[in-house]
């Protein structure tokens, strides 16, 4: 007896395995069960089979498919669920057999929750439109709960299809929605992007509460301005007051604050030996100036979170690993302090801005800048340090300010009495021509 | 190819009944062994394996079958009301009945799947089916004949409670899909057997199917005027449009002097057969000899090739020639004469 159904039956954009199942059995006029029985190879399928199909296969399962419907097997990994982990789901650390229905089911499985926040497995939802030519397409992104609206037809999608019908879906709501969809495809990003949405969206994702979806069927327009916002804030990186990060716990917040602006880079070699304080320089073009209320050691701390943050756009938990363990508390509740005021006074665009160039600037050189709190011990090069400018300054003695400089700019073992400003101005003159000839001394000991 | 066949041939019987084994038995390569070398073990058996899958011997039922079915599919496609034309292929056990339906539909199906510029089953694409082949098992009863149809072309099985116009509706959304143009029902006198309840229905079912499906039933079978399958209102619809009828193995015996179906068949076995050693030869064409083969197989051609075969084997392995000696050495019943 053949194994092999005669037809090629193709499978609709965006269509879910359960769906596509469904579809074939009714193509050849049988039960769903039927189906099953060949595809799995099983020989008494159950309803739970049917249910928990669409979610993953192993690839010989998916080989076996493959070969009974006629399709290939990327065509048939495609329809899964699991297309959508390192997005909108999570199944890392997950024994896949749990979730496979042509292995034999027990009752330890794992509720799907664990992976993401998806439509209850005996739950169905539609729209209306989408399935007016074909009653029995499901897309697999109609499982997720953050998928409420049809931005198609701008529809709301519906346990029942006569349901929504009138509900009018404004723009606003369908362009949060398509930014979500647009987001499915797994990176990095997009990752981050879901993890930060669901805890937006947490009242509504947390149990006993509704679902989104049960949510959306018993109050349509506060469900969807609820999703728009959370959309919304989930989006707005580097701005904690917006998101509503105030109320949270610093720890939680940190694992959300992101920056709004990524430096791109293709080395991470050159991440890890980021330095957990930036070198003073980097201050220069008004770092220091926004971050003028905090001491100049927590000041610098804060810059070179938001640098290390900017770089590769990590969370503000994750680039405190780059920090000394002791510090990372500390440090996540300055950043955290500080850019709430920032931004309360309009300048958290500036932070960001700023670190992102300081962490370029950092990245072009590629310098340990901790190596510069060594001594320097060649006269010349010491000289050249104390002998750039004889008059800036007339009110102050010019060895101090040259002191003052070298101290900021090449230790961490800086004065408090920079903060007037003059230290800057100095460095904005003569500050590369100092650098250049401490550079030229750090390399040379390098040699 | 070839190795494939070798290989599945050496491993399991290809089964007319399995669709999988379609592609071999329609694609049926055969190459013949190259003779002259040094007659071996190794020679004989690819020899032995030659023979036995010398595939379509062409005798005058083989002719008239084809004729048949060409002149079946033609009405059929031009029917004007959708009425079917079926072709009954009657005679009696090991006549060649079975032998000419399959050749002509793999013949048939050859041809299509050569203008399908692919594989007939590859993946991505719909099946080609264009004929199938179902055999009514012995004490058929309900719809074993659709279901045996059903699962020769493969879709899931339908719901236990299925009716006949279920399966017939079903299977009609399909065949034009699969591109099905015949099929060729086995043993159907079985259909009739019981004389019962299951028997009227089964003669109902298969009107059904002829008259159901777009495509060109080919009923084989053994008595279909003793079975009774062709008795009562769905037997005289099936009989009345079974335009085509074809008695199988009804040949003339050879006569003493005239060149008939005997001896037309004795020298197309020649033609076809071969012996490893060149110091043997083959002698079916002698009167002596296509008269023996005549009474060994009680005049039935299919038995008579299946003989041939067997002596052939006889012959490849004994290094004798293939003869009437041959041939009574392999008489599946030795007491039933001597060789001439």
């Amino acid at each position: 007896m053949t194994t092999r159904f005669p037809l090629r039956i193709e499978p609709l954009p965006g269509e879910w395995w359960r769906s596509y199942l469904q579809r074939v059995a009714a193509r050849y006029r049988v039960h769903p069960f039927a189906v099953l029985e060949r595809v799995y190879g099983i020989d008494r399928p159950e309803r739970r089979h049917l249910r928990w199909s669409g979610i993953v296969m192993s690839d010989a399962a998916v080989a076996h498919s493959a070969r009974v419907v006629n399709l290939a097997p990327d065509e048939i990994r495609a329809m899964h669920l699991k297309l959508l982990d390192g997005s909108a789901l999570d199944f890392t650390g997950r024994d896949l057999d749990e979730f496979n229905p042509a292995a034999s089911l027990s009752a330890t499985r794992l509720h799907l929750r664990h992976v993401g926040p998806l439509v209850h497995a005996a739950t169905d939802r539609v729209c209306p439109s989408c399935v007016e030519g074909s009653p029995l397409y499901r897309a697999t992104s109609w499982r997720l709960q953050v998928h409420l609206v049809c931005t198609r037809h701008r529809l709301p999608l519906s346990h029942h299809l006569e349901a929504a019908a009138d509900t009018e879906i404004d723009d606003e709501v369908c362009a949060a929605q398509q930014t979500v969809l647009d987001r499915l495809s797994p990176t990095a990003e997009n990752a981050a992007f879901f993890k930060d949405l669901y805890a937006q969206l947490g009242p509504y994702l947390k149990r006993p509460a509704p679902s989104l979806d049960q949510a959306l069927t018993v109050s349509t327009e506060p469900t969807l301005e609820s999703f728009r916002e959370a959309v919304h804030r989930a989006l707005a990186y580097g701005y904690p007051h917006y998101q509503g990060f105030d109320g949270w716990p610093f720890a939680r917040a940190a694992s959300h604050l992101r920056p709004p602006h990524e430096v791109v880079i293709h080395d991470n070699r050159s991440v890890r030996c980021f330095p957990h304080l930036l070198p003073m320089h980097l201050f220069a073009p008004g770092l220091s100036d926004l971050l003028h209320r905090a001491q100049i050691r927590p000041a610098r701390a804060i810059g070179a979170a938001g640098a290390a943050m900017c770089v590769g756009a990590r969370s503000l938990s994750q680039s405190l690993e780059l920090f000394p363990p002791g510090r990372r508390n500390t440090t996540a509740r300055l950043v955290m302090t500080h850019l709430l005021n920032l931004e309360r006074e309009g300048c958290a665009e500036q932070f960001w801005q700023l670190c992102a160039s300081a962490a370029l600037q950092l990245l072009k050189e590629n310098v340990d800048y901790r190596q510069r709190e060594q001594v320097c011990d060649r006269d010349q090069t010491y000289d050249v340090a104390t002998s750039a400018e004889p008059s800036a300054y007339p009110r102050t003695v010019r060895t101090w300010l040259v002191d003052q400089w070298a101290c900021t700019y090449t230790s961490s073992n800086v004065r408090p009495s920079v903060r007037d400003g003059s230290i800057e101005h100095f460095d904005r003159l003569y500050g590369p021509g100092m650098r250049a000839a401490l550079n030229a001394h750090l390399r040379e000991c390098a040699a | 190819m070839g190795d494939v066949m070798t290989e599945l041939t050496i491993h399991r019987r290809l089964m007319p009944q399995d669709i999988d084994d379609w592609k071999h038995l329609v694609m049926n390569q055969n190459p013949r062994p190259e003779l002259g070398g040094p007659v071996t073990d190794t020679l004989r058996e690819r020899v032995d394996a030659y023979n036995q899958r010398i595939g379509t011997i062409v005798t005058r039922d083989t002719k008239a079958v084809a004729e048949a079915i060409r002149r079946a599919h033609f009405e059929n496609d031009h029917s004007a009301y959708g009425s079917a034309t079926c072709v009954i292929i009657s005679g009696p056990p090991m006549s060649g009945k079975t032998h000419a339906a399959l050749t002509c539909a793999f013949s048939e199906t050859r041809d299509i799947w050569g203008r399908l510029g692919r594989e007939p089953d590859a993946e991505g694409f719909d099946r080609s089916v264009p004929w199938a082949y179902v055999e009514v098992p012995k004490l058929a009863r309900g719809l074993s004949v659709l279901k045996s149809l059903w699962t020769f072309i493969g879709p899931p099985e339908l719901a236990p409670r299925a009716t006949a116009a279920d399966y017939l509706h079903a299977l009609r959304k399909l065949a034009p899909s699969i591109g099905l143009r015949g099929i060729v029902i086995d043993d159907s006198h079985g259909v009739g057997q019981r004389q019962n309840e299951d028997s009227r229905l089964l003669a109902d079912i298969l009107k059904g199917i002829i008259t159901g499906l777009p495509a060109t039933i080919v009923l084989v079978g053994t008595g279909f005027d003793e079975s009774g399958v062709l008795r009562g209102s769905a037997g005289d619809q099936v009989r009345l449009r079974g335009a085509r009828w074809i008695d199988v193995g009804k040949w003339h015996p050879p006569s003493a002097t005239g060149i008939g179906d005997w001896e037309l068949l004795g020298k197309n076995l020649s033609e076809r057969l071969i012996l490893p050693n060149p110091g043997t030869s083959i002698r079916l064409t002698t009167r002596g000899t296509i008269r023996y083969l005549h009474e060994g197989s009680r005049g039935r051609p299919g038995l008579a090739v299946e003989w041939a075969k067997r002596a052939a084997s006889y012959a490849v392995w004994h290094d004798v020639d293939l003869d009437a000696t041959a041939l009574a050495a392999t008489l599946a019943e030795p007491s039933f004469g001597e060789a001439p």
